[in-house]
């Protein structure tokens, strides 16, 4: 069950809190414990710690997701305690909310709310990626927006996006989010899946983790996916596959699915 | 042929109470590491002890990874060294 207090407040902090929210596009280099910074180019006006979205968000507020566990949980007070559990953070930029990457400084280091690896038609910059096509013929077209990944027409076919090697000790979940462009026309099956793998060429097959969602031939075009994959047990580099396979199976009818968010939860 | 648990984790053998699932994913792969993982099918959704929920179809392990492939390679290294020492015994005839 989510946290029901909601903490809410204006600047970078105060002289009762326990930390302190610090806006930029450029990390701290001399941060405090529990300094909060929040990746953003736009001013932050206000902040609050919430389970729920604000009912009334004003243009630069931060809204700081919480839970019933993070790996960023700190104490909000000096005196007595307050735990605060974070998750991640939105802005409210321009009447719209806005994903933007938030961390937090404890026991000396940097640690990472939600890791976005891929979002808003960009990869983290601080991430190595690739392909893994099978056919080499398949598809991957990076779009502003997303990336549109295409099996081979009447051929066994694996699409994906790769990213690592990338240690995934602070991911507790993998998310991958998209939407099924191409209408099936046989009951042959096409997944989206998002799986870890210990090299960069690997197959569906050879998965430490795996999870898919089935785009079965009742959905429609633009159906939004949501494929979800638990790797708390998974420490240390692996590769983060992203995409689409026919399962071993051949003589499909082509696949297209588009990817919009990867993203790794603590 | 594995078995499930109604937490969704893996099991080489039924104790009757379990839901068998026809799958080759875990081909090679010894009891020890089978029964780390965890096999939520399509549609089934399992609750993390956080309250996070999955929805299947997920395959992950539930005992640290690490674990399971120390026992995978001592699972190996044992087979290879029954094969070596039936070698011996059959090149002794």
């Amino acid at each position: 069950m989510p946290n029901t207090v909601s903490l809410e407040g204006f600047g970078s902090g105060g002289a009762s809190l326990n930390f302190k929210v610090v806006g930029g596009l450029t990390q701290p280099s001399n941060p405090k414990v529990n300094t909060i910074w929040v990746s953003t180019s736009e001013k932050i006006t206000s902040w609050i710690f919430a389970a729920e979205a604000p009912a009334e968000p004003a243009e630069g507020m931060v809204w700081f997701l919480t839970g019933k566990t993070s790996q960023a949980a700190f104490n909000a007070l000096r005196k007595n305690t307050v735990m605060v559990y974070p998750l991640s953070a939105k802005q409210y930029v321009s009447g719209a909310w806005v994903d933007v990457t938030a961390k937090s400084y404890h026991d000396g280091k940097w640690v990472d709310w939600i890791v976005w690896i891929y979002d808003d038609g960009k990869f983290d910059s601080s991430i190595t990626t690739s392909e893994k096509k099978i056919p080499t013929s398949a598809s991957i077209v990076y779009g502003d927006k997303d990336i549109t990944l295409s099996t081979v027409a009447g051929k066994t076919s694996e699409v994906y996006v790769v990213v690592g090697p990338m240690n995934i000790g602070a991911i507790s979940k993998l998310v991958l989010e998209g939407t099924f462009v191409k209408k099936t026309t046989t009951t042959f099956t096409n997944v989206a899946t998002i799986f870890v793998a210990e090299s960069n060429n690997a197959s569906y097959k050879d998965a430490v983790a795996i999870a898919t969602v089935e785009m079965k031939e009742s959905l429609d075009a633009g159906y939004q996916y949501v494929v979800e994959l638990d790797v708390s047990s998974i420490s240390g580099e692996y590769y983060i596959y992203s995409g689409v396979n026919t399962q071993g199976n051949g003589w499909e009818s082509q696949r297209v699915n588009t990817i919009t968010t990867i993203r790794g939860e603590p | 042929m594995i078995y499930i648990d109604s937490a969704y984790r893996c099991h080489t053998v039924n104790d009757g109470t379990m839901t068998a699932v026809e799958t080759d994913i875990f081909a090679g792969k010894c009891d020890a590491f089978i029964e780390g993982y965890r096999y939520v099918p399509a549609g089934a959704v399992w609750i993390r002890e956080d309250g996070v929920e999955f929805t299947g179809e997920m395959v992950s392990p539930w005992k640290p990874y690490d674990l399971l492939t120390a026992a995978q390679a001592q699972h190996e290294k044992d087979q290879a060294d029954l094969q070596a020492a039936y070698q011996e015994g059959v090149n002794s005839v």
